[in-house]
């Protein structure tokens, strides 16, 4: 059964609460993650998204120079790197949210996974699963023919 | 087979070539959208995406939407296949595929459509495959005991 600490991304984008909007700005345009985990002691305390900037950008309330706690997301969903996909994936269904920072038994944050990840590896699962499914129910039918057709001698050495 | 033009959304936001950063950000928000299909003359060219505008944010000299809207720019058929998105999506790391037909915008797809669909194919795959197991076990039940020789002394009591 895979976990979280297989799939997640190792090195996601990490900023302390001091450090600039603009900071996190810089981050973001040269990585793809799309994301900035804001920490406090290794812990993740806030994130900060590309559409988030774009928000402080656009309402101009908060500065490029503003401190990034002024527009990150404060409430973050965390999963924990050795839990299983599958509740994971149920937790995804509740909160919604895209994008989770992993952390380890103590709360310190080791990665960052998408809903994307957890979504596209569960299908690749099933499908490894529907194709094993099938082989079984092909043997099956196939034995079960034998014995249809059979039964008559089978009968002779097996008594029902 | 799930095709582009089933799951794409088929409301684009669009914006002109020559718009500012700034208007674009603001027409992201109001629409509640995270992609802009960029358009010249009234064709898609290019898209625009929150990274693109952060990009552009950093980048003090661009201040117009040409100047850092993306470059790669891969339309796709309203007949393209699911998996073959899939695949795209995994070996070129495209996430944002415009649907295209006939010179005119048909719809896009992103990230949160090929999710959506993931999803719901592998929920259906899953009752499509139950609803086999099911009427495989109750045929090989019946037939097991209609020719068994249990079911032959039934068939003679009852003759």
């Amino acid at each position: 059964m895979a976990r979280i600490s297989k799939i997640m991304d190792k090195s996601p984008l990490i900023l302390g609460k001091e450090s600039m909007i603009s900071e996190a700005a810089r981050l973001m345009a040269n990585k793809p993650h799309g994301c900035v985990i804001i920490t406090e002691n290794r812990k993740p305390i806030g994130i900060i998204t590309e559409l988030d900037i774009i928000k402080a950008m656009a309402s101009k309330k908060a500065s490029l120079r503003a401190k990034v706690t002024e527009v990150m997301s404060s409430s973050v969903t965390v999963v924990e790197q050795s839990s299983k996909l599958e509740k994971t994936n149920k937790i995804i269904d509740t909160k919604g949210f895209r994008r989770y920072p992993v952390v380890d038994k103590e709360g310190n944050l080791t990665g960052l996974v998408t809903e994307n990840d957890i979504v596209h590896t569960i299908n690749d699962q099933i499908r490894f699963h529907r194709n094993l499914q099938n082989m079984i129910l092909i043997v099956f039918v196939a034995f079960e023919f034998f014995v249809f057709f059979f039964y008559r001698h089978l009968s002779s050495y097996i008594k029902f | 087979m799930i095709r582009a033009k089933t799951i794409m959304t088929e409301n684009v936001v669009t914006i002109k070539e020559a718009a500012s950063l700034n208007a674009a950000a603001q027409l992201m928000l109001s629409k509640h959208v995270s992609t802009l299909i960029v358009m010249r003359n009234n064709k898609p060219v290019s898209i625009l995406t929150e990274h693109d505008i952060v990009r552009g944010l950093i980048n003090k000299k661009a201040g117009k939407v040409k100047d850092s809207m993306s470059k790669n720019f891969l339309p796709i058929s309203p007949e393209t296949t699911y998996n073959h998105i899939i695949k795209k999506l995994k070996d070129n790391k495209i996430k944002l595929f415009p649907v295209i037909e006939k010179d005119k915008l048909a719809g896009i797809i992103t990230e949160t459509d090929i999710v959506d669909a993931t999803r719901d194919f592998t929920k259906f795959h899953q009752i499509m495959q139950e609803a086999i197991l099911a009427i495989f076990g109750l045929v090989t039940a019946f037939f097991l005991f209609f020719l068994s020789p249990l079911g032959q002394s039934i068939r003679n009591s009852l003759a």
